[in-house]
């Protein structure tokens, strides 16, 4: 009787302990999902705010002078000093140096970075049908970093400063999103990497969530601040 | 916003959490949101209109002081009903790596869970040994903030991963429209000094031992010496001859904390280390008063480098002394720091500071709101 109770006992331990296992691989799952579609949403914030920056520069090129309309914002440096206020961690902290670096105001940029804003909007939708976080996204989201900090951005866009700091502020909430999700990833791998987890195939129904690494730094990596490894 | 916030140590004794949460809690009622505190109280006649009485705290040795926690059934009850009853768009957890209402509140939640880390401990045995034992709960935190870079080193060091920085807040209003105290400002030029005087780390024999080169140099500078400790202990310590240039005001009430800063002429802070933020030194900055710290990591952060404040070598009381003379016998270099303390001040208002902790929520809450998690829904 004894050794039956208690293999019945051991039986009824195992399965809560794994029903248990499989709730927080559950949870993690909806964390995984939410983070990703909130990493996209800010992806997608991004490359719109790219958008109207790179038309926001033609029309001043166009007009040879100061953009009409943005006035009212020339001094809006001070509100994106404080979402990265005090050199913490806004990728934005960087931006006060960017202006008035050497170049040429040039229309070929300003073309560069409409067609970056646009593959990186038509990733975002293939993403969205269901296309993986992969390597090639990384590549689509890391061209359009480095077109908003070509010099000839630089020169041209200080004059269209309600659109520059949309993309100062979209910029600093890609970085917090890719954080949030890659943070969600990392405690997924580390429950799913759990031998007990893997012997029984708690999580073979699921696909592994990949990290997503970009360069979202909104000035080239040697003149960034230094930032924590994620 | 439905916002829910949980505070794991008892609500009426004085303590950082406590003060932070009550100051977010009031920050956000102000912008708007609809505000919620769970925390332990001794007297729940003590607490606030927006906050839910969790249960009395047990006091247990923690972190090198004595932290009064929380843990067990009949709490973890009030927790899940909170919860319910809050249907919360997110759950901000204050320190939930302490065995008490904030980890409870992980426990039990599930959904948009933020989670703020306020303790900086390279070492900490705790959360070494606890690390495995915490991750269930910390694995629902979809968003962690630190409230200071060591509090961040802390956790990147012990839980993996990363978090955002946001820095405490400071109710700049309060400290730049105090008057000063009953018989302030006092005849001559006033230093203040304020914290534990017993506790060797915040600085105050360094602070004593400048006093005779001080006095050397401006005959008329004194010394305000705010904070508990022992009086008698203190005036021993005093060098001979300048027992009367040293004024002791004992323990501060909150209410006279920045009246005592617009007391004084320059505020100094000669702490020997272990601070993880300093901000005793916005709140002066906030008053308006300029700062004379030593230069450890934290306090080089918030004065940006000396650009805010003047930074001395640590426990050198010669550095010290000169820096005092210096700034005391130059009202126009005073004003100057004083202007540029405001506007670092400024940065770290609560209503900026609240709204970048908004910022986050937002990102987190999407669709979803705070449930009570499945598994312990039926219990």
């Amino acid at each position: 009787m004894t050794p039956v109770v208690a293999v019945v006992l051991l039986v009824v331990l195992v399965a809560s302990y794994l029903t248990w296992l499989a709730t927080r691989l559950d949870r993690l799952g909806a964390r995984v999902a939410d983070a990703r579609a909130g990493l996209i949403i800010a992806l997608a914030g991004r490359a719109g705010a790219a958008m109207r920056l790179a038309d926001r520069c033609t029309a001043g090129l166009a007009g040879d002078g100061p953009l009409a309309g943005d006035g009212a914002l020339a001094g809006s440096g001070a509100l994106a000093g404080n979402e990265g206020r005090a050199g913490t961690d806004g990728p934005d902290a960087g931006r006060a140096g960017r202006s008035g670096r050497g170049g040429p105001a040039s229309p070929a940029s300003i073309a560069t970075l409409r067609s970056a804003a646009r593959a990186a909007a038509a990733g975002q939708s293939r993403i969205r049908a269901g296309a993986p976080l992969d390597a090639a996204a990384e590549d689509v989201e890391n061209t359009l970093s480095r077109a908003l900090r070509m010099p000839g951005v630089d020169v041209t866009a200080p004059a269209a400063s309600a659109a520059l700091h949309e993309v100062d502020l979209a910029s600093a909430r890609v970085a917090l999103a890719r954080q949030f999700y890659n943070d969600a990833v990392r405690d997924m791998r580390a429950l799913r990497g759990r031998r007990l987890v893997r012997a029984v195939r708690l999580a073979a129904h699921r696909p592994t969530s990949e990290y997503f690494e970009i360069d979202d730094a909104l000035t080239p990596p040697h003149h960034a601040p230094a930032r924590q490894p994620s | 916003m439905r916002i829910g916030l949980a505070c794991p140590y008892t609500w009426d004794v004085p303590g950082g959490v406590q003060v932070h949460v009550a100051d977010l809690a009031e920050t956000l009622i102000a912008l708007g949101h609809d505000v919620s505190v769970i925390t332990p109280a001794d007297d729940e006649d003590n607490l606030p209109p927006y906050a839910v009485h969790a249960g009395r705290a047990m006091p247990v040795p923690y972190n090198g002081s004595v932290a009064r926690l929380l843990m067990g059934p009949v709490s973890a009850s009030r927790v899940r009903r909170w919860l319910r009853d809050g249907d919360f768009d997110v759950l901000h957890a204050h320190e939930p790596t302490a065995p008490s209402v904030s980890l409870l509140a992980c426990l039990l939640g599930d959904g948009p869970i933020v989670a703020t880390f306020h303790t900086s401990n390279p070492r900490s045995k705790i959360l070494t040994a606890a690390g495995g034992a915490l991750r269930p709960a910390l694995e629902k935190v979809r968003a962690r903030i630190a409230v200071s870079e060591a509090a961040r080193r802390t956790i990147v060091e012990h839980l993996g991963g990363d978090a955002v920085l946001i820095p405490n807040g400071v109710s700049v209003g309060t400290f730049a429209g105090a008057i000063p105290l009953p018989g302030h400002p006092a005849e001559g030029r006033t230093v203040g000094f304020l914290g534990r005087t017993d506790e060797p780390r915040k600085g105050l024999e360094v602070l004593l031992g400048a006093l005779p080169a001080l006095v050397g140099r401006v005959p008329d500078a004194r010394l305000l010496v705010a904070g508990p400790g022992d009086a008698e202990e203190i005036r021993e310590q005093v060098p001979p001859g300048l027992t009367d240039r040293v004024e002791l005001l004992g323990r501060l009430s909150v209410a006279d904390k920045p009246r005592f800063f617009r007391s004084c002429d320059i505020y100094c802070a000669p702490n020997t280390g272990q601070e993880s933020f300093g901000i005793v030194l916005l709140e002066a900055m906030a008053a308006g008063t300029p700062v004379v710290a030593s230069d450890i990591d934290a306090f080089r952060r918030v004065l940006d480098d000396g650009r805010s404040g003047r930074l001395f070598s640590v426990s050198d009381e010669q550095a010290l002394a000169d820096a005092l003379a210096e700034l005391l016998r130059a009202p126009a270099a005073r004003a100057a720091l004083a202007a540029a303390g405001r506007r670092t001040a400024a940065g770290y208002d609560w209503p900026t500071v609240a709204r970048r902790v908004v910022g986050v929520y937002e990102m987190v809450a999407g669709d979803s709101r705070v449930s009570v998690a499945a598994a312990d829904a039926s219990s």
